[in-house]
């Protein structure tokens, strides 16, 4: 043993030796960039996975979980009413047909409530009743049955407002024209209604209206409201807006892209403001060093205007919102506003309503920022030189 | 070269490596990097350490024996110390490399499957090192055979 070990020291084997172990390592050394680069497929916006089988389970594991839940009932809600829309296309050429179906169904939950006794068929007809009280909910949506205002329905928090001098195309589908899509694209409602807390929000009827008045003449419709908040936007950089219908079809939410922002509510400069990159500093070497050894650290914003007879300031759907959803709203919805909306005339019920969401981002985990710690609204457009009154 | 000098170079390599490595792995535990910190505040040392602390144990514990007449002696295959050095700096290489690509390519998102990988093939690539390491720093502190 002694005299192999000399062995490997000596000049003679000496090179055979470093022959093999720089084969060695050459070989390990080229492998291994392999090894760490072919990882599985990742979703480039998720970056910390929390793993739901760790036995030791917290707070934070238990809130994905319960986020990804509301996402996938928010999805599964989703594809279930652009069924119902596309059903109730169908549906509106034979509203008398649906009627009577609706009469059939009604009839056959009696006939089940008398027999009781009979625990299956009971079962079955209640099964029935449960479908049939759906359809006449959606029907009433759609504005297929008569007398009956809508109730919303999306979320299961939606607004009960009746409408008394309801002027929206409640009953077809509103496409987005602008997408030049060759099959027409139905604009989607503001998913979840009512809108989520925002990190704040204000009212500014007075000021939008009292401005546009002086320059429209007659009767002010919803398009006049979204070129000039589009107008204001352009101004501050904001050069496109996503549009999403409100549920009664009386209004709509304008949405801006998502931008970074610095702790004082200053858009980042240059390309930073529309990405989700971390902000970068101009030396290199600063930059690797801050992305070595620490996570990547975001503040962003997205301003939604809600101009709609609906009260969006009364009830909040409890969500915890984060990146993903305000990914989602941006992704979602028209380019421009469908001229069936953008005909719409302001009533003395619509508002104009601005609410800004503020996420805070570290890693790949997000936030919402409450109103207490949030920049107030106001700063937010002062910051980004957003003003609603008249030009001087 | 003198064998003094050849375990100097070797030595000054590895020192200062692992310092800087755990430097890193130090900071990126301060800043949360690994997750909640209140779970996994020792997932970059548990790492690190064992890849690093058996060789680095080798090569200090050389040093508490002293200077012996050895030193002085010239290295008696300078082939297997320039491969020595080499796989020690693959060996640093990799592990930086991992840390830099978790960090910069992945945004820390990945680290369990990157400390994992890099456990299965510098646990194996460990005893090549450590085998080439020994030649210098515990074979060499032997008085010379008549």
């Amino acid at each position: 043993m002694v005299r192999a070990w000399s062995y490997f020291g000596s000049q003679k084997s000496g090179k055979r030796l470093a022959f093999l172990g720089g084969a060695a390592a050459i070989i390990i050394a080229l492998w291994s960039p392999f090894v760490y680069l072919n990882l599985p497929k990742i979703d480039s916006t998720a970056s910390r996975t929390i793993r739901p089988d760790v036995s030791v389970s917290t707070s934070a594991v238990d809130e994905e979980q319960r986020r990804e839940a509301a996402l996938q009932d928010a999805e599964k809600q989703r594809r279930l009413e652009s069924e119902f829309a596309a059903a109730a296309v169908e549906e509106r050429q034979r509203p008398e047909a649906a009627l009577q179906d609706a009469d059939k169904q009604r009839q056959q939950r009696k006939t089940a409530a008398a027999v009781e006794a009979k625990p299956r068929r009971r079962e079955a007809a209640l099964k029935d009743a449960e479908n049939q009280r759906r359809l006449e909910s959606e029907f009433a949506a759609q504005g297929l049955l008569s007398g009956r205002s809508g109730g919303g329905g999306r979320g299961g928090a939606s607004s009960s407002a009746t409408h008394e001098e309801s002027t929206a195309p409640s009953e077809s589908i509103i496409t987005c024209e602008a997408r030049g899509e060759t099959s027409p694209h139905g604009i989607p409602s503001f998913f979840p209604w009512p809108p989520p807390r925002g990190s704040d929000e204000q009212d500014f009827t007075k000021p939008v209206l009292s401005v546009i008045g002086q320059t429209v003449k007659g009767p002010v419709r919803l398009e006049h409201v979204d070129l000039f908040l589009k107008g204001r936007l352009q101004q501050v950089g904001h050069t496109s807006l996503t549009y999403f219908s409100t549920p009664h079809r009386d209004g709509y939410a304008a949405i801006t892209r998502l931008e970074q922002i610095d702790e004082t509510g200053s858009p980042l400069k240059g390309s930073a403001r529309f990405t989700k990159d971390a902000a970068e500093s101009a030396s290199l070497l600063y930059n690797f060093i801050k992305r070595l050894v620490s996570l990547p650290e975001g503040r962003f914003r997205l301003l939604v205007f809600f101009v709609s007879a609906d009260p969006v300031a009364m009830n909040y759907t409890s969500m915890q919102l984060s990146l993903k959803d305000a990914d989602r709203w941006v992704g979602e919805g028209c380019d421009s506003l469908p001229a069936q909306l953008a005909s719409i005339q302001i009533t003395n019920r619509h508002r104009v309503f601005l609410r800004v969401y503020e996420f805070a981002s570290k890693g790949g985990a997000s936030h919402l920022v409450g109103k207490s710690d949030s920049i107030p609204l106001s700063q937010h457009l002062s910051a980004l030189g957003l003003r609603f009154e008249l030009n001087k | 070269m003198k064998v003094k000098t050849a375990r100097s170079m070797l030595s000054l390599t590895w020192v200062i490596g692992s310092c800087v490595l755990f430097v890193i792995v130090a900071m990126q535990t301060f800043m949360e990097v690994y997750g909640d910190p209140s779970q996994n505040w020792d997932k970059g040392f548990l790492w690190i350490m064992p890849l690093l602390f058996p060789l680095l144990g080798t090569i200090i514990g050389s040093w508490s024996v002293g200077e012996n007449e050895v030193d002085a002696f010239p290295v008696a295959s300078m082939a297997v110390f320039w491969m020595t050095m080499f796989i020690s700096i693959v060996y640093l290489a990799i592990l930086f490399g991992g840390i830099v690509i978790g960090s910069i390519i992945y945004n820390h998102s990945r680290w369990d499957y990157i400390m994992r990988s890099t456990g299965w093939f510098l646990g194996v690539f460990q005893a090549p090192v450590s085998i080439a390491l020994a030649k210098f720093f515990i074979e060499n502190v032997r008085p010379p055979r008549p």
